[in-house]
């Protein structure tokens, strides 16, 4: 309020005699008014059409992330087949590797511990050669026993694991 | 409003002349528009009610109604031994359980009849679905998924079943027929490392979960490293269980467990397994251990027999399922005869060559001493006090060190104290001061009984004169990798010299004599290496009457002799038919160390046989 | 008129606060926005008024329907077919027809109407009859109301009100002396009632006849019926609805879970209570503001219907507090457009027809809303214009467009839609002066 009146105060005498002049300058009167009349009509009419254009990106959107969110849980379903089907391959892997099974399928297929080495060392043969002794079983004997004293889970394993070679070529046709 | 002029013309007349009196359809009309507005306004009211006034409590039933908490199952950690060889791991399993109330309606429509005709109805008709699938009787699976009645909502059908046999169940789409994810240890290497590895046992409810609660070995020793922490995931979900993307979730994921690296080797821990498992049997023994480490006391094998079979835990004694090698103390005998000698060596009272008049029989204190076979008064160096395991011998040597410095040669090695690799219900062993020995005890101390070890321990003084004099920690894991793979070696524990490596020398050839003709376990020798050892024939304490009942048959080796790679440490506690170190326990070294050089490639031995001189005088 | 009144008094609150103060400069933006209004309120006093305002608000409820269709059913329909937007381009479709529809029935000349009544009827009874043949009649929740033909599927009971509005307005234009004779009003309406109500409660459709009656009485009203018929058809009528509740164990199951009130817990609501008490979560979950379009939780299954007859549910779920009012206050419009139309129009049959025709529209959506809001039992009722459902939508277009019809023959409409025509035709020469005055 106060900004105006110094401004007038400090305004010469001259100069404000003199302004009425100037209010006339066709400047000031003409810019205005349409400024105004073209803000009338489009502002509510760009309001609303913002509004829908908002809304509908927003309603787009949605829809995408709910296919999306189907395809994220189908595609966790399939990691998560993959992982039994990698766990599975996993314990069948440690069950064969473990020393007792290596032993029991060397056995089963005639093969013998081996006795103990002879040595060649700059000094000459060490040691007295000796043959392997013959097997104790016989291969079928072995093999059986395997089979019999194999667990449940080795039984299991292994049409699980034919099965999960499988599933990948079938598992695409399934969808 | 103004009213165009056209309105009166298009006004059919007839209609308005029929108007009746005193009722205006457009006055009804309006009446009818009002009440409209008015049934308007007050849904308008019932929503702001519906939407602001009442909306929390709502609100929050309906989030209650979609929210779903699940369990994110975090993977305990492996036990790995040194080439990454699985001993224990974890898998996924499935318990199928049924809803017997659900199942009375299967295969059959709301008015009763039968959706499929050949399939029979309730119950029966779910069994002849999945019996062929689980594999099992179809009546008996009739029985079960009938439950004992229709009121009846739990009924467990298999257990333990596999993930792909779950996902078959699972697609054969009977309603009602859950599963409940479980988790089960196996332990590839079944009961040849299962006093090591040890077994988690039956599940448990702690802090409102049910966790596996590990019984022995290193299950329980590592088992806050071993121990995954479970996850949670809380999200919205749909009524028919898909996630909705827009609710609100919240996921605290699963920390796995640290898998733990061992310094142990599956194939040498097998194989000493199977020997002394064999030997326990062969000599009617109550248990035998077997220890392998190589010079810087990293154990190889630490097997222990009779051991549980970690699938099969419905009975189990504590023999077999604690490792002997560590929970078990006994009176080392003979093989405690090392520390003497070492101790006479390196104190310079005595050296290999010192000659002695050995009798057999030496009187000291209140007790007589005697050797384990009658003799006449022998003349021995004391590398063959030591190869003929002589009792009086040892004392004539050991007296002539004053009782405190042989107890801190004793210390200095190991004894009396517990291994520091922190095993479950690992014992120290006892171990005397001097100015606690009662009578006899600072003669017998020497050639060690009145003292009691573990068989690690007694391996560790074996593995110290092996390593050249210096003493390392004894240890059983490698390392560790977290759940991202990151492998972080264990620290390797600093050593401390006992005895000079010159001394440790010394007493390797002197040993060396035991596996000779002339020694006392010449059925140890491994053809091609020099092999160095003691054998140990003690008179084992028995807790069980506390009395001296039954010996313990030991046989420590090392080879080979002339560059130790390998310290084998062989025990029987009880055997009946055989209780003579030598011959019990020699040929399991011979078996175990034999196989290990040779699985580990150890070059033969390239240098002649020390060949100490045994005796002295006219027979030498 | 009320609308008159509603802009003076605006202008001159508007002159007396800028008399009163003068020290103080209203806001341009206030200005520009009364200036805005008042001309728009200005719009009122068009002839066609009536025309624009029916059209408008019809458009936007259409325009929202199509988008809460889309929205409520994107989730039930990947589930069903694979894809989002299955349910949205069948509802589409026949959005796109119903306009066509409605441009048509709008350009029919409002006294054809009379002449086609008789034919609508008779036409809606074959159709309604259909629904009993076997083989072209199905039964879809119980009520078998729809008939399919050649993999087309419609519900003949939603152009059977279109035959009742129009033969019943007929019948009341005819019989206007002598509605206060009951044996007259009986002769009147008994042939128009028979064929529609009737055979809709044949096929035991409840919610349908709901609509079809509250249609009947609202014309009777607007009609001159005396009161006093009301309080006995009314009693009447209660005792039909509670014989009708009584003898349908589901409808009886409906009525009681409205009357013990809604249950809150999750075990509670199972069974006939679910949907409403599912319909009120959606309300409140949305509260005031709404969770955004396309956001809502109740779509994913825990609403049946959602897309459907609990469709209000869902606009209050995604668009909250405002979206609902929004639609309450567009039929309210719809109401007043009525209103207006009743008042404007000399013709008796056309008075009467549109009373019916907003009955039925009114009618049907303060069931459906009442119903979603708990303070109704479930009838079954769709939200006319806004859920999924061809038939309804397009038939409830053709309603609009035969109003339509009746407010282009308002007074001054046709000789304004003549001046309209060559204004049209004048703006292409108007256009170019206009653009060059605003630069």
């Amino acid at each position: 309020m106060s900004q105006p009146l110094i401004a007038a105060r400090k305004v010469p005498a001259r100069a404000r005699e003199a302004r009425p002049d100037t209010g006339n300058r066709p400047e000031l009167r003409v810019v205005v008014p349409p400024a105004v009349r073209r803000l009338r009509l489009p502002l509510p009419v760009a309001c609303v059409l913002l509004l829908s254009l908002g809304l509908f990106g927003l309603l787009m959107t949605n829809i995408a992330i709910a296919g999306d969110a189907y395809r994220i849980t189908d595609l966790r379903v399939t990691s998560e087949r993959l992982a039994d089907q990698q766990q599975a391959a996993d314990e069948s892997l440690a069950a064969q590797a473990a020393p007792q099974a290596l032993a029991e399928r060397a056995a089963g297929l005639g093969m013998v511990p081996a006795p103990p080495p002879v040595h060649l060392t700059e000094e000459g043969v060490v040691g007295t050669p000796t043959a392997a002794p013959s097997p104790t079983a016989a291969p079928s004997a072995g093999v059986a026993e395997r089979e019999e004293r194999g667990t449940g889970q080795e039984a299991e394993q292994e049409p699980a694991g034919t099965a999960g070679a499988e599933q990948p070529a079938g598992e695409p046709a399934a969808r | 409003m103004p009213r165009p002029p056209a309105a009166r013309r298009t006004a059919p007349r007839t209609s308005r002349r029929a108007a009746a009196p005193g009722v205006r359809p457009d006055r009804r009309s309006r009446a009818f528009v009002i009440t409209v507005l008015v049934a308007l306004s007050l849904l308008a009211g019932r929503l702001v009610q519906l939407q602001g006034a009442d909306a929390a409590e709502l609100a929050q039933a309906a989030f209650n109604q979609r929210v779903h908490t699940s369990t994110l199952y975090a993977q305990r950690g492996d036990v790995l031994d040194a080439n990454g060889t699985v001993l224990a791991t974890s898998v996924e399993r499935r318990d199928v359980v049924a809803d017997p109330s659900i199942l009375t309606s299967f295969n059959t429509r709301a008015d009763g009849t039968a959706r499929e005709e050949s399939l029979p109805q309730g119950a029966a008709g779910a069994a002849r679905v999945l019996a062929p699938i689980l594999g099992v009787d179809e009546a008996g699976l009739t029985t079960t998924l009938t439950g004992s009645g229709p009121d009846d909502q739990y009924a467990l059908v298999a257990v333990g079943i596999t993930p792909e046999l779950w996902q078959r169940v699972s697609d054969a789409d009977v309603p009602g027929v859950t599963s409940e994810r479980t988790a089960q240890r196996i332990y590839p290497s079944g009961s040849a490392a299962s006093t090591l590895v040890g077994v988690l046992g039956t599940s448990e409810t702690k802090d409102g979960k049910t966790v596996d609660r590990p019984l022995s070995g290193l299950e329980l020793a590592e088992n806050e490293l071993l121990e995954g922490v479970d996850g949670q995931v809380r999200y919205e979900r749909s009524l028919r269980g898909q996630e909705i993307p827009l609710g609100e979730s919240e996921t605290t994921e699963p920390v796995d467990g640290t898998s733990l690296h061992l310094t142990i080797d599956a194939d040498l821990q097998w194989k000493a397994a199977s020997a002394i498992a064999a030997q326990v049997e062969a000599t009617g023994a109550k248990s035998g251990t077997v220890v392998v480490m190589d010079a810087q006391q990293r154990l190889l094998a630490l097997a222990s027999a009779p051991s549980i079979d970690p699938a099969d835990l419905t009975s189990f004694t504590n023999e077999e399922l604690n490792n002997t090698a560590l929970t078990d103390s006994f009176e080392p005998g003979s093989t405690a005869k090392v520390i003497t000698m070492a101790a006479a060596l390196e104190e310079g009272t005595s050296t290999a060559a010192s000659e002695f008049t050995v009798p057999d029989e030496l009187k000291r204190s209140t007790k007589v001493f005697n050797d384990s076979h009658a003799h006449e008064d022998q003349q021995l160096t004391l590398a063959g006090i030591l190869a003929e395991s002589s009792n009086t011998g040892t004392i004539l040597a050991g007296e002539e060190l004053d009782a405190q410095t042989l107890y801190e040669y004793q210390r200095a090695f190991g004894l009396g104290e517990e291994t520091g690799m922190d095993f479950p219900g690992e014992t120290g062993g006892i171990l005397a001061t001097p100015e606690e020995y009662s009578g006899t005890q600072r003669y017998t101390v020497m050639f060690g009984q009145g003292m009691s070890v573990n068989a690690v321990q007694a391996a560790s003084v074996f593995a110290t004169v092996a390593n050249d004099g210096v003493r390392v920690r004894p240890s059983l894991i490698a390392g560790t990798s977290d759940p991202d793979g990151n492998y972080r070696a264990a620290g390797v524990p600093a050593g401390t010299r006992v005895v000079s490596s010159q001394t440790a020398e010394t007493l390797r050839d002197m040993m060396q004599a035991v596996v000779s003709e002339e020694g006392t376990a010449a059925g140890a020798d491994i053809p091609g290496y020099l092999v160095a050892g003691k054998t140990g024939t003690a008179q084992r304490y028995d807790v069980d009457c506390g009395c001296y009942r039954g010996y313990t048959a030991s046989f420590i080796g090392m080879a080979p002799a002339d560059d130790p790679q390998l310290v084998v440490a062989v025990i029987l506690q009880d055997p009946k038919t055989n209780y003579y170190g030598g011959s019990a326990a020699g040929p399991v070294f011979k078996d175990v160390a034999g196989y290990a050089l040779q699985q580990r490639g150890v070059e033969p031995s390239g240098d002649a046989p020390a060949g100490l001189p045994l005796t002295w005088g006219a027979e030498g | 008129m009320a609308v008159n009144t509603a802009v003076n008094t605006a202008a001159g609150t508007a002159g007396r606060a800028g008399g009163r103060a003068q020290g103080w400069r209203r806001p341009a933006w206030l200005e520009v926005t009364g200036e805005w209004a008042r001309e728009r309120l200005r719009l009122l006093d068009s002839p066609l008024a009536t025309h624009h305002v029916l059209l408008a608000t019809t458009s936007l409820l259409v325009v929202i329907g199509l988008v809460m269709v889309l929205s409520s059913s994107s989730v039930e329909s990947l589930e069903d077919n694979g894809s989002q937007f299955t349910y949205f381009k069948s509802q589409a479709t026949f959005a796109v027809l119903g306009a066509l529809v409605l441009v048509v029935a709008s350009r029919v000349p409002a006294t054809a109407w009379r002449r086609l009544a008789l034919p609508a009827l008779a036409g809606a009874a074959l159709l309604q009859l259909l629904v009993f043949v076997p083989g072209i009649g199905h039964a879809v929740n119980g009520n078998r109301n729809w008939i399919r033909v050649a993999g087309l599927s419609a519900q003949p009971s939603e152009a059977a009100k279109v035959a009742l509005v129009l033969a019943c307005s007929l019948a009341l234009a005819r019989k206007r002396d002598r509605l206060h004779e009951p044996g007259q009003l009986v002769g009147a309406l008994l042939p128009s009632v028979t064929a529609t109500i009737g055979l809709v409660l044949l096929a035991r459709d409840l919610g349908t006849a709901l609509v079809m009656m509250f249609i009947v009485v609202a014309m009777l009203w607007t009609a001159g019926v005396p009161g006093r018929f009301f309080a006995l058809a009314g009693g009447a009528g209660a005792a039909l609805v509670a014989a009708l509740v009584v003898t349908s164990e589901n409808r009886m199951r409906r009525v009681q879970d409205w009357l013990t009130g809604t249950a809150t817990s999750g075990v509670e609501i199972q069974g006939a209570s679910w949907q409403p008490v599912q319909g009120q979560y959606a309300l409140a979950s949305g509260g005031w503001w709404g969770l955004g379009l396309g956001a809502s939780r109740e779509k994913w299954q825990w609403l049946p219907e959602a897309h459907n007859d609990f469709i209000f549910a869902i606009i209050g779920e995604e668009l909250g507090l405002p979206g609902t009012l929004v639609v309450l206050v567009l039929f309210a419009v719809l109401a007043l457009a009525a209103l207006r139309l009743v008042r404007r129009s000399a013709d008796l049959f056309t008075k009467f027809a549109v009373t019916g025709f907003a009955a039925w529209i009114l009618g049907q959506a303060c069931l459906n809303i009442g119903v979603v809001l708990g303070v109704l039992p479930v009838i079954g009722v769709p939200l006319p214009f806004i859920s999924h459902g061809g038939t309804a939508l397009v038939v409830a277009l053709l309603a609009v467009g035969i109003l339509l019809s009746f407010a282009r023959a308002e007074p001054g409409a046709p000789e304004a839609l003549r001046a309209r025509e060559s204004v049209v035709a004048r703006s292409l020469a108007v256009l170019p002066r206009r653009v060059r005055r605003s630069r």
